[in-house]
């Protein structure tokens, strides 16, 4: 599973980045709480280049970097496919944020571990960025 | 000009306590009405604002509202606010006024005057869940002499169609989404006089190619592959006016659609230059007939205007197998205000006009009649097929249903929906994937009301709800307009 | 199939995960030397800082070898007979294999100074290193650490978490020698003393008394604590004795087999390709542990997937200051740099290709660098440049994402 983008329908609007921030980190998806008295983080990021734009985030690969390289076996796949860290294991070494080759792995605003897109694992929902993906750029696709 | 006499027409208002900063009004305001300076602060210039809620509709807190501007003009009934704003404009700019869509002004809707039957006891309702239902039509000639081959028609699925609007007018994207939405549902989409774009080939069966004055596009396979060729003679929101791309609209792909070169002003003359009497409409119609080989009905589409039905019945007489009829609010890409505001006739007049002559002169089979301009619900539809139509064309209602709001302003080529422009960057925010399934969801959901209507009525085919005038009475009516409309009162 | 794997830790998880995706039936033993299971060494040092419990050094979660039917044998390897394919451990137990997994890791080296055999002389390099010293620095002394690599540095900030005062002393001229340009070293050494580490560099230590260590310039420290961290050796007397092929590690080829058909090599124990330098070298680095390990686990069991080789890569945080840097350390290349306070970025290029990236302190950048050095994408300097002005992930040259929709297309994506 992993979100594809396709630029020719990203509006660029940034939309996808505030909802998944406010997905995350126990805002509950409220956006302003998040933006007004947290600090919200996206798990993807926004990329706009010679009058095109889409997202940047995980592609959940199969044979992860991101998994081979943490040295704490915090980066784990689910059975579904999803790449997801296990935050108990965490600590912040930044060695997955190093070896991902899209640069979607970042560091969290306080550098004290490492955030990713988990497609939204703990929702009952379809990843937020998608189902608020206003032009349908965002899908989420099956296979691997 | 230094001063600027036009106070802004809308005041965008941003709640604070919801506004998180996120900027996403900024980009998505082709207009230049939101800005974010570099510390965060978020400000807009109103007088920029279009009213097109592009920025409301995308803010992910609702925090904003777009309102009427507070200009409290000392009262005047006669001189109204825009009446004043459009003077100031044209005092400062010395040109016509451009507008785009449909005619805005409060005159009498017919249609909101007009009330559907139910049967009640005396004969039954139809549950449309339980029963079938027939909502598929014919368009064309029904009538065919002894040993004469039979014309060609037109099957629909619904009587609903989707109006010409042509690329260039429009984004590919919109006519991307109404082709594949007409697919779907087995009705027909326009090209409108742009021509037919190498991409839309695909849906040229679901397709009504158009042929009008400027001769877009037009070439054997252009005609061979359509359903149906449309000759336009006029539209509802500009009748008597021809129409005017500017060059710099007529971009590398809008050029080879349209068969002229690139970035030249593409210029579609007031009349056809062939086209000065029902003659020469005759000899056009004959034309585009051996051009197909008779095998495709031919449809003329004209303004409802002062003498329609004369019209009508000479575009019969001249071979028209479908009469197409634009009332008085067709939208548009862009016309002269004044033009759309002030020329032509409602709808639902011309309709019950044209089908009362059609039938007085025993030519009503010889050709279908389309009404368009202004259907904006699936009653509207109900109550013109029962003034006489056979089949409606939609397309303001369509383009709302792709994220329209009426700003009125297509002329300028920015539209913030990706709609009305042909600007990558903006035609882009309209994924015909999704537009495709609001089209066709629109559709689908006028389909339900109709049954529904119909069976309330009693009636289980399309086909005898048309000019069943019986189901229809008129409420706060005149009794001239009860008689033009071909309807009694209700009560009677 | 009986497989057997020395050593229990990263490459070895590695291994027994790359054997399990293709053979599910295989009969797997593991010898555990540490009797400690799969742990991970670079944790060792949250546990002295107290953000890891001993409990949790776990690589691997408590359950995995049972989970991926896994036998662990405790105790050490004391010889391979290759000829009747059997390992003698040192309690004198024969373990017969049909293919063997040579993950025994590395040590740490000893330099030889007179005196530095003492019982408050440590290594930082097991859990149980950790623990001693977590017993010894119950003084809250003074600490000497000799070496200011990765593991240096990693017991240097632990000691000082501790509250231990620590004085590092380095023999070349600047710290982290093998991972920093001179210039980054000097911002990273001034971040130490900052927050109060002494760092002696261009000296060496030459005795070390009764809590007392002696440098070549004459000066000595008191000290209750030693820890030495001057670098690593692969564990290949096994091999070497075994009549297996070595250098400064054992030599593999491409399938990380060994000289002997029925052995392959994984981990720090091993020479392998650095892909930029084109050389084969000792690169003692967790991520290439366990790719490596995984792979002669996919070969074990009848693969046949290339290793590729990789690059030095390290991502260190030491008091709230972020390192990461990736590439060729001896490369000479013209330097490109970006700086804005306590942040930098220093980019070694070789013509248009990039040899090796520093970053400091602005780590959400280096992934793509990694990429871009690992598969030497040409970038013209120029491009470089205009990135430098505001180095983010979306004012990455052009190349890079035309390289990106490539690595989708054609596939070549090692991770899909
Ligand atoms: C403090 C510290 C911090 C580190 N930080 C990082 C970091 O941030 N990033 C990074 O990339 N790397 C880091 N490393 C290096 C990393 O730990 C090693 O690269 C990795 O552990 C190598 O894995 P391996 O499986 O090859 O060897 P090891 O983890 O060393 O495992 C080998 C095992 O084999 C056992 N063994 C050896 N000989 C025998 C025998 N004869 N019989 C039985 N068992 C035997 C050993 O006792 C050991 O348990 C760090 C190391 C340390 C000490």
């Amino acid at each position: 599973m992993k979100i594809q983008s396709n630029s020719e329908y990203c509006l660029g609007c940034g939309l996808c980045r505030i909802y998944c921030a406010a997905a995350h980190d126990g805002y509950n998806g409220s956006v302003i709480r998040a933006f007004k008295k947290g600090t919200p983080q996206a798990r993807a990021g926004l990329i706009e280049h010679q009058q095109q734009s889409w997202i940047n985030t995980c592609r959940h690969c199969q044979d992860a970097p991101c998994i081979n390289a943490c040295i704490t076996g915090a980066l784990q796949k689910n059975n579904e496919g999803i790449v997801f860290i296990d935050g108990q294991r965490c600590v912040g070494c930044l060695t997955c944020v190093m070896v991902c080759p899209f640069g979607h792995i970042q560091p969290s605003l306080d550098f004290s571990r490492a955030v990713k897109c988990d497609l939204c694992r703990d929702l009952a929902e379809a990843p937020v960025c998608v189902s608020h993906c206003p032009n349908g750029a965002l899908r989420l696709i099956e296979e691997v | 000009m230094s001063l600027s006499m036009l106070t802004p027409a809308f005041t965008v208002e941003r709640n604070q306590d919801r506004c998180i900063g996120c900027g996403v009004c900024v980009k998505q305001c082709g207009n230049s009405v939101h800005h974010k300076d570099e510390d965060g602060f978020m400000w807009v210039i109103d007088k920029n604002c279009v009213g097109c809620h592009r920025c409301a509709v995308l803010c992910p807190t609702q925090a904003l509202a777009i309102k009427e501007f507070p200009a409290a003009l000392r009262p005047n009934s006669y001189w109204s606010t825009s009446s004043l704003r459009e003077i100031y404009a044209q005092a400062e700019t010395g040109g016509v006024l451009l507008t785009g869509m449909g005619n805005p002004r409060p005159f009498r809707s017919y249609f909101d005057h007009l009330l559907l039957n139910a049967s009640q006891v005396t004969n039954p309702s139809i549950d449309p869940l339980r029963e079938p239902m027939e909502l598929g039509t014919y368009l064309g000639s029904q009538v065919s002499s002894l040993g004469e081959r039979e014309k060609p028609l037109l099957k629909l699925d619904m009587p609903i169609m989707f109006s010409a609007m042509s690329y260039g007018a429009v984004s590919l994207n919109v006519q991307k989404s109404l082709a594949r939405a007409a697919r779907e549902k087995g009705t027909f989409w326009n090209t409108g006089e742009g021509g037919l774009h190498s991409d839309l080939q695909e849906y040229a069966a679901s397709t009504i190619v158009q042929v009008a004055s400027g001769r877009f596009g037009v070439n054997p396979d252009y005609l061979n592959q359509a359903a149906a060729v449309e000759i336009k003679i006029g539209q509802g929101a500009k009748p008597g006016i021809g129409g005017h791309l500017p060059g710099e609209k007529v971009s590398a792909d809008v050029a080879r659609t349209r068969m002229i070169p690139a970035w030249s002003d593409a210029i579609s003359p007031a009349p056809h230059h062939d086209v000065y009497s029902i003659e020469d409409l005759a000899q056009l119609i004959e034309t585009l007939k051996v051009a197909t080989n008779f095998e495709k009905p031919i449809s003329v589409k004209v303004a409802a205007v002062h003498n329609i039905s004369a019209i009508a019945s000479g575009m019969v007489r001249a071979g028209a197998d479908i009469v197409a009829i634009d009332g008085f609010r067709g939208a548009t890409g862009a016309a002269p205000m004044r033009i759309r505001d002030n020329i032509g006739i409602p709808i639902e007049i011309a309709i019950a006009q044209v089908d009362q002559r059609m039938r007085d002169e025993g030519i009503r089979d010889q050709a279908s009649l389309v009404a368009a301009g202004g259907i904006r619900n699936s009653a509207d539809v109900v109550k013109i097929l029962a003034l006489g139509a056979d089949a409606v064309y939609i397309g303001t209602a369509a383009l709302i249903a792709l994220g329209c709001h009426l700003c009125h302003t297509c002329f300028t080529g920015r539209c913030n929906w990706g709609i009305a422009t042909t600007e990558a960057q903006l035609s882009k925010r309209l994924n015909p994937e999704l537009g495709a399934v609001r089209a066709a969801n629109l559709l689908q959901a006028w389909e339900h009301e109709i049954k529904e209507m119909m069976g309330g009525m009693g009636i289980n085919a399309v086909d005898s709800l048309r000019g069943n005038r019986l189901m229809l009475k008129g409420i706060g009516l005149e009794q001239h307009e009860l008689d033009l409309l071909g309807i009694t009162a209700a009560g009677y | 199939m009986k497989y057997l794997i020395i050593g229990s830790c990263i490459a070895a998880a590695g291994a027994v995960e790359g054997i399990r995706s293709i053979d599910p039936e295989g009969e797997i033993t593991v010898i555990d030397g540490e009797q400690r299971g799969c742990y991970s060494r670079p944790l060792i040092s949250y546990y002295l800082t107290g953000r890891r419990t001993s409990s949790q050094l776990d690589y691997r979660p408590a359950d995995f070898f049972a989970q991926q039917r896994v036998r662990i044998i405790p105790g050490r390897a004391a010889s391979i007979d290759v000829i009747c394919k059997q390992v003698l451990l040192q309690d004198g137990t024969g373990l017969e294999y049909d293919r063997l997994l040579l993950a025994t890791g590395a040590s740490p080296v000893i330099p030889p100074i007179p005196g530095i055999t003492q019982s408050w002389v440590n290594t930082f390099y097991t859990w149980q290193d950790a623990e001693e010293i977590s017993a010894q620095t119950a003084a809250k002394g003074t600490a000497v650490v000799l070496g200011s690599g990765l593991i240096g540095l990693k017991a240097a900030e632990a000691l000082h978490h501790m509250g231990m005062k620590v004085v590092m002393v380095e023999k070349q001229s600047h710290i982290l020698p093998r991972l920093l340009s001179p210039r980054s070293a000097a911002a990273v050494g001034g971040h130490l003393q900052r927050h109060g580490l002494k760092v002696v560099t261009g000296h060496e230590v030459v005795a070390v008394g009764n809590h007392e260590v002696a440098v070549d310039d004459g000066s000595s420290i008191a000290a209750d604590l030693l820890i030495i961290a001057v670098g690593t050796r692969p564990n290949q007397d096994l091999a070497r004795e075994a009549g297996l092929q070595t250098d400064r590690g054992i030599i593999v080829d491409c399938h990380l087999r060994t000289s002997d058909p029925h052995i392959w090599a994984a981990g720090d124990v091993i020479e392998s390709r650095h892909i930029v330098r084109g050389t084969d070298e000792v690169m003692a680095l967790l991520p290439l542990a366990h790719r490596e390990g995984f792979i002669a686990g996919l070969n074990m069991a009848g693969s046949r997937t290339r290793y590729p080789g990789g690059i030095f890569l390290n991502a260190v945080h030491i008091l709230g200051m972020h390192i990461i840097t990736a590439g060729d350390p001896e490369t000479t290349g013209s330097i490109l740099r970006w700086q804005e306070g306590e942040r930098c970025l220093e980019l070694t290029m070789q013509g248009q290709n990039l040899h090796r990236y520093i970053a400091i302190n602005i780590p959400g950048i280096s992934g793509p660098l990694t990429a871009l050095i690992e598969r030497q994408v040409k970038i013209p300097e120029s491009e470089w440049f205009k990135f430098l002005r505001n180095p983010a992930i979306a004012n990455l040259p052009a190349a890079y994402w035309a390289e990106v929709r490539r690595w989708q297309d054609d596939g070549s994506l090692r991770c899909g």
